[in-house]
């Protein structure tokens, strides 16, 4: 066991914003991009959907020709992801020490499973192309970046709806301080897929009005969006070993579910009790959080239920929604809003919801951009409809205040 | 420091040959053959026509009427299997807290009937108005857990595990270390995955079924059968079992995963994934491979995994291995995918309980490739301490639960 | 579809498999072992099973799938088995 805080010593992500951290620092703060989705293999909107998509990297440039031939669109943006971020940390490494994969995703490829089932019913079953029922597993992504990068030491998948990513993360560094492994790469995933756009379209959580307004008083909905984030997870003791600096530390964290949210209802009693666990975890009290990066998308319900609890909690500690740059993107949502708040944090401000729309007055919704002082916490929260609720506190580290703190180090 | 032990208070089975834990062990010693012609989908266009189904499930026995039409087959196969652990294990939740029971399954196809039932909708009536809007929330494998944990009103984390065919171990595993880091008390863990035609159609096309019924280890074998149900197994922090008197069946000593890195359906050759699984158990349960008295293999049938798992098996325990026996639980309930190493873990329990080993059965003829002795046939009294399960998947996904006697503290 | 046609076909789906794989042009021939000479693997010999059925509208038992191991026996077998449906 290694009950030392796990530190996040690399990112990397792929979504509307762009492709790479540094072009989602430059951008994070510019109109948000959306495009649409309307024709698939085998079927079609009739009214194309409002989305932001991912189609900000080119696959083939990214990751070469080879090998991708029966990859479906949700493995190539993880694997680009991970190339762009970690290649070279995966090929320096020996394979008992290869670091290992964790991946957050609510539906995996349903694009291929829905297409698999699709084709059995109109081709018949015999027209079946048998390499496609690879694609049809939650864990596929995840296990083909396990090949491309042979790592052995793990593949694990976690699949809880909207707070995939954020479980995905807390998955990682639990089994750090179980002591399995040193490193993982973890995150989250999530491609635009026919089949979850049209669920979402019967549901009625897509805005009419085709926005996503997180606290807004008029807000309608989400809109959906496409990418992953994922980071190098690593014990402090790993990272100080191999001369990584971190870039943030991941301090504490808790996940809960609430019982009476379901069917459009929302509690906030396990909200609450999530956000006070992850600050006892991390050590602090609810003052000492910097900003919090909210889970809003635009469902009037849920935001309110989250804004309510953030009020009951930490008052008028300042509150971002960064869905609203990218949109709900389900099991990527948490570790893109992670990436978000690192860019933030490194740069000392808070990049809040886009100006032009009120958002509900118990908040303090950060609009536009607001300065903030490096070195300090913020919390990142996903709430679903589905009842689950994740928090993760995270510590920003100046170089110098990390390397007084390591030699205070201890392991047991 | 002290590490703290995990043990189990209670378990839930639903399967092909038996629904019910006492339903289940009385007809898995008498050696029941649950893979039969199919039902519950029309086989004329396939080329196997045989596999594993629940016929007999009863969700009005474990579920309120209004609630089951709000949740898939593989949420209620979950909450029958938890209720049935629950209530072995005595537990009352009004008297725990509850943020500190948790609720950890895994699962291969989640809820594949919902998705299918939603295009088959759409293609009969050519429009997609034709999927009920209270559909689509039933799909995301997220509700799995959700639906039991709702069910018994507890809040501590709620967790989806879809590491396909290993993901009953991944479960159970992550289950206890939640319970070791002193995340949760309690947790309801397991694997559930409902008769998926989308799986069936798969391992059809990947030439991957049996023609007959699953023969693990024997000569002839042909193929793996696709099956449907769900296991469930209370794991509690022993001393928080203790203090509140419940009678423990047994101990989870520790777990170990790892990944082929090799192909997504096809199992490395040389095994390396699951060995390193295997190994990387048996030094977290902390034990040497000289204490394993007996192995639940994956066991499906196909050619290339009985070869690999015997292989795997050689590897890890040298010499030792003539000395034990590894049985296939699937040669009976069929392949249960996200629920095969939940129900084996719960088989697992009973064996250790019982003293006796599970046999593999339809076994016709020693494999020179396979030569383990795998129970053929017939159960065995045999006096088991510690045993090991594994279960293998796509993607690589390769896992080993060591699992034991419970000898108090 | 005449029998050179039909090889053409195969040759280039087999084309596309291999250079998916990564395997020398010159290693890419009509009477080539798909596994020893060009390092395929089962899984591409499903495919290439699955697309001459569906291409070729005919229907090969899984008894021949050993058979299956290069551009020339594959063009054999679909011609034997569609001289068979008449």
């Amino acid at each position: 066991m290694n009950m030392n805080k796990p530190v996040i010593t690399a990112a990397s992500q792929i979504s509307s914003i762009g492709a790479g951290v540094d072009c989602l620092a430059a951008n994070l703060g510019a109109a948000p991009r959306m495009g649409s989705a309307g024709k698939y293999d085998f079927h079609e909107f009739s009214e194309p959907i409002p989305c932001f998509k991912a189609d900000t990297f080119d696959p083939e440039q990214v990751l070469g020709k080879k090998g991708l031939r029966t990859k479906d669109w949700a493995t190539k943006l993880l694997l680009a992801t991970m190339e762009l971020g970690f290649k070279a940390q995966f090929e320096a490494s020996s394979q008992d020490d290869k670091p290992g994969i964790c991946v957050g995703t609510a539906f995996g490829s349903v694009q291929s499973i829905g297409d698999f089932l699709s084709d059995s019913i109109v081709n018949g079953v015999n027209a079946v192309n048998p390499q496609a029922f690879a694609n049809t597993v939650i864990n596929s992504p995840t296990g083909n970046a396990n090949i491309r990068y042979e790592s052995r030491t793990l593949s694990t998948t976690v699949s809880t709806g909207f707070n995939a990513g954020a479980d995905a993360l807390i998955y990682a560094c639990d089994y750090i301080r179980r002591g399995y492994l040193n490193r993982i790469v973890a995150g989250g995933l999530e491609e635009i897929s026919y089949y979850a756009l049209l669920g979402m379209l019967r549901s009625g959580v897509l805005s009419p009005t085709s926005r996503i307004l997180p606290f807004g008083t008029l807000a309608d909905g989400f809109v959906a969006g496409e990418g992953c984030a994922m980071f190098m997870v690593e014990s402090a003791e790993s990272a100080a070993a191999g001369s990584r600096t971190p870039l943030a530390e991941i301090s504490g964290y808790a996940s809960a579910f609430e019982p009476s949210t379901f069917a459009g209802k929302f509690c906030g009693e396990s909200a609450r009790h999530c956000m006070k666990a992850a600050c006892d975890d991390a050590g602090i009290r609810p003052a000492d959080v910097g900003f919090i990066a909210s889970g809003a998308n635009g469902i009037r319900n849920a935001d309110a239920m989250e804004a309510q609890a953030i009020r009951d909690v930490f008052g008028d500690t300042p509150v971002t929604a960064y869905k609203a740059r990218f949109g709900e993107c389900y099991g990527a949502s948490a570790p893109l809003s992670v990436a978000c708040a690192l860019a933030d944090m490194n740069a000392g401000r808070i990049t809040g919801v886009p100006e032009g729309y009120e958002t509900i007055d118990a908040l303090n919704c950060v609009r536009g951009t607001a300065a903030w002082k490096r070195g300090g916490f913020v919390m990142v929260n996903s709430f679903s409809c589905d009842g689950n609720c994740t928090t993760i506190v995270i510590k920003d580290i100046h170089e110098a205040a990390y390397n007084r703190q390591h030699t205070k180090l201890q392991s047991y | 420091m002290t590490e703290i032990r995990t043990v189990i208070t209670g378990l839930g089975i639903v399967s092909p040959i038996g629904t019910g834990v006492e339903a289940f062990w009385n007809a898995a010693v008498k050696g029941t053959c649950g893979v039969r012609p199919l039902t519950c989908i029309d086989t004329t266009d396939f080329k196997t026509k045989t596999g594993g189904e629940v016929r007999d499930f009863d969700a009005a026995a474990y579920i309120a009427p209004e609630k089951i039409k709000t949740m898939g087959r593989s949420s209620q196969f979950a909450i029958a299997a938890a209720k049935m652990a629950v209530s072995q294990a005595g537990i009352e939740f009004t008297k725990e807290n509850p943020y500190r029971v948790a609720v950890c399954i895994g699962t291969t196809m989640g809820e594949p009937q919902i998705l299918e039932q939603g295009i088959k909708a759409k293609y009969t009536a050519s429009s997609a108005d034709a999927i009920p809007a209270d559909l689509p929330r039933q799909y995301p494998c997220a509700v799995i857990p959700a639906n039991v944990a709702r069910e018994f009103g507890v809040r501590g984390p709620s967790v989806i595990i879809p590491t396909a065919c290993a993901a009953g171990n991944y479960a159970i595993g992550y289950a206890c270390d939640l319970i070791k880091l002193g995340r949760a008390d309690v947790v309801i863990a397991g694997g559930s995955d409902p008769f998926s035609s989308i799986a069936f159609t798969g391992f059809n096309r990947l030439l991957a079924t049996t023609d007959t019924v699953p023969r693990p280890f024997s000569k002839n074998r042909d193929g793996m059968a696709v099956s449907e149900g769900a296991g469930v197994l209370i794991i509690e922090n022993m001393e928080h079992a203790k203090k509140r008197g419940a009678n423990i069946l047994a101990e989870i000593l520790g777990y170990g995963i790892a990944c082929d890195a090799y192909k997504m359906t096809i199992p490395d050759p040389s095994g390396s994934g699951g060995i390193r699984a295997m190994r990387q158990a048996l030094r977290n349960a902390s034990i040497t491979p000289d204490a394993v008295d007996y192995i639940n293999a994956h066991g499906t049938g196909t050619k290339e995994n009985d070869k690999v798992e015997t292989l795997i098996a050689k590897d890890v325990l040298g010499e030792r291995v003539k000395s034990i026996a590894m049985s296939s639980t699937k040669s009976m309930i069929g392949h249960t995918m996200g629920a095969a190493s939940a129900i084996e873990a719960c088989a697992c329990v009973l064996m250790l309980m019982h003293g006796i080993m599970l046999p593999t059965i339809n076994y016709e003829e020693p494999d020179p490739e396979c030569d383990i002795d795998c129970v053929p046939n017939s159960p065995r009294e045999v006096n088991l301490n510690i045993v090991v399960s594994n279960a293998y998947a796509f993607a690589g996904n390769c896992s080993s639960l060591v699992l034991a006697k419970f000898t108090g503290s | 579809m005449d029998a050179a046609e039909i090889k053409e076909a195969i040759r280039q789906l087999i084309g596309e498999i291999a250079e998916d794989m990564d395997v020398e042009a010159e290693k890419i021939t009509d009477s080539a072992h798909f596994i020893k000479d060009m390092g395929l693997d089962s899984m591409a010999l499903l495919e290439v099973l699955a697309t001459m059925e569906k291409k070729f509208g005919v229907s090969i038992p899984e008894s021949e799938f050993p058979n299956l191991i290069s551009i020339d026996k594959c063009a054999e077998t679909v011609e034997k088995y569609l001289a068979q449906k008449g």
